[in-house]
């Protein structure tokens, strides 16, 4: 691992379940690390508090003086928040390298200050992601379709940011939704998605063009003990299927489907939290990799989350 | 202690192979049931220690195979895994963190404050309070989250509560050579190691070579996921110089005769 500074700094925002793995991931990589986490909740601080060693301190508030010592920053606020954030660091002279975990209504020029910016859709960093975008690159797509399936139940309201939406499938569409509409983003630009329904946990998009994409998210499974996915493309000569465990390919060509596992090709991490993919993430966000790229694709992951859920307005 | 720990993983349908794969173990009708003789024919065969998580049907599934009976004399003893992760991640994802760690004293009841000990058996135990308990684990995701973030005093006061309580403390990790670094002393540290190399992070073969011999261990080391969910024959177990380094291994299949097979193996004189 490289670093850019003789004494890597971590300033987290956001002392909640994704600032806390942030911050973990982080140390399990880069032990030693120094990090800080701001956390303008009394609740949130105590908790962070409880929950780490010497080498973490929490506060209330961040000083410009904290911001321009850090290297890496974790922006992991609830997003109303995350603007303010950015600015912030942008006033203060932040140049290292920042991960908005869901960028949403963040300016595109205020990120142009930074070293290198990341994202938190951790499926752009699965060890299968690759050889999607391979796929695309190499052949004519015709269809794709990605289905996902949760036991989590998004009609329990438990007062937190998250859940705090009256619109039907709107937190649904946040936590998992947001996620896909990265991964279809990243492998079929500017799809235009119609909303075919909208319930607390159970949404459906179409897109026709530039080809005809599916999604559907089930949320309150009884089949499924976590999330599971299947992402399906079909090109003229071959079917290509994952539910990011196993990647099938048929093939007109060879009689038996060619099948790749996760299991079976030994994917493994230098350190691990929660799955290989938040390992590689956090791993290219402390090498500072520039993955600008990625991001302009999140922040235009942003702009379509808004056109469907002012479709969903419409529809309620 | 026998060298061979059973797992559950598929009684609760959960695979790291395939979603399907984990579907198909939830819609089984027979799960509990199939579970329960499985259970029972490990405890037969030797196999002292069932490891198990914290899910919402643990203590349904334990009942079921007898535990907290009479009939649990022929069943191996029990090592609960904690705390229920899939369920304080779903309320973490509602409520936030605060949320999950309120689940934890879910079951507690007023009364309990009084009594130190009752109170600290049920945080850890929740529903799961039956008499075969005699290990009680930390899951990876909350062991790792600790060694992150560097919180070494929670592991030890894990470690202290569990044995106030009674109890065995387990410290299962993805990152046993982080945990080592950490001076924390459980009576057994679980880790994942197969032969592929699947989930295996990349400084735990060298921290086995490192480890020193089994007999001189204050510490015991267990293995899981040997099988890296079916990819690894489990002859090839055998041929793996590395698991022998291991003082136990766990084990879970759906199928008694599969466990049978597996126990054969690590048992045998050779391995």
């Amino acid at each position: 691992m490289t670093f850019p500074d003789l004494k890597p700094l971590l300033l987290v925002f956001g002392g909640g379940r994704m600032g806390l793995s942030h911050a973990s991931m982080c140390g399990l990589l880069a032990p030693g690390l120094a990090t800080v986490v701001v956390d303008p909740s009394l609740k949130g601080r105590v908790m962070v508090s409880l929950l780490s060693g010497r080498n973490v301190r929490v506060k209330k508030r961040v000083s410009d003086k904290l911001i321009k010592a850090a290297t890496h920053v974790v922006i992991s606020s609830p997003p109303k928040f995350h603007q303010q954030n950015v600015l912030s660091l942008v006033d203060a002279g932040f140049r290292g390298t920042l991960l908005i975990e869901k960028p949403i209504s963040v300016a595109l020029d205020t990120t142009s200050y930074f070293k290198a910016v990341h994202h938190g859709y951790t499926l752009r960093h699965h060890f299968f992601w690759g050889p999607l975008v391979e796929e695309v690159q190499d052949g004519t797509l015709l269809s794709l379709s990605v289905s996902m399936e949760t036991n989590q139940d998004f009609s329990v309201k438990d007062g937190n940011w998250r859940s705090k939406s009256d619109m039907p499938g709107d937190v649904l569409l946040n936590e998992y939704g947001s996620h896909v509409l990265n991964l279809i983003q990243g492998l079929v630009p500017e799809t235009k998605f119609h909303v075919i329904v909208a319930e607390e946990n159970h949404l459906k998009l179409q897109a026709v063009r530039p080809i005809e994409v599916d999604v559907e998210l089930i949320a309150a499974s009884q089949k499924v003990r976590k999330s599971s996915f299947l992402i399906t493309l079909k090109f003229d000569d071959r079917e290509v299927q994952t539910d990011l465990y196993t990647y099938t390919t048929f093939s007109e060509v060879k009689s038996e489907p060619e099948v790749k596992s996760l299991a079976g090709l030994g994917v493994n991490a230098r350190a691990s939290l929660r799955g290989t993919e938040f390992s590689f993430q956090t791993q290219r966000f402390l090498n500072s990799e520039d993955l600008s790229h990625d991001f302009i694709d999140a922040l235009e992951t942003d702009e379509i989350l808004q056109q469907v859920k002012e479709q969903m307005r419409c529809l309620g | 202690m026998s060298r061979v720990i059973l797992g559950d993983n598929p009684f609760f349908g959960v695979s790291h192979y395939s979603p399907e794969k984990s579907s198909n173990y939830i819609a089984d009708a027979n799960r509990f049931s199939n579970a329960s003789d499985v259970i029972k024919s490990a405890g037969k065969l030797g196999i002292e220690l069932l490891m198990i998580s914290s899910h919402e049907e643990t203590a349904e599934l334990l009942a079921t195979a007898g535990y907290g009976t009479p009939k649990s004399d022929f069943l191996p003893d029990i090592c609960l895994l904690v705390p229920n992760v899939h369920d304080m991640n779903k309320s973490a994802a509602a409520g936030g963190v605060y949320a999950s760690l309120r689940a934890l004293f879910k079951g507690t009841k007023l009364s309990d404050f009084i009594r130190p000990r009752r109170l600290l058996s049920s945080v850890l135990l929740g529903n799961n309070n039956f008499p075969e308990v005699t290990h009680v684990g930390l899951h990876n995701i909350a062991t790792d989250l600790m060694i992150g973030l560097n919180a070494r005093w929670v592991l030890r006061i894990f470690c202290a509560v569990t044995r106030f309580c009674g109890f065995k403390p387990v410290l299962v990790t993805l990152n046993p050579d982080r945990l080592r670094e950490m001076k924390v002393l459980p009576d057994a540290i679980c880790c994942y190691y197969n032969l592929t190399g699947y989930n295996v992070c990349h400084a735990t073969k060298g921290f086995l070579e490192e480890e020193t011999s089994r007999d001189a261990r204050r510490t015991e080391l267990w293995a899981m996921g040997v099988l890296a969910s079916g990819v690894v024959e489990y002859q090839d177990l055998e041929k793996d110089e590395t698991l022998r380094r291991f003082d136990r291994v766990v084990v879970a299949s759906s199928r008694p005769q599969r466990v049978k097979e597996m126990f054969q193996i690590i048992t045998s004189s050779s391995f």
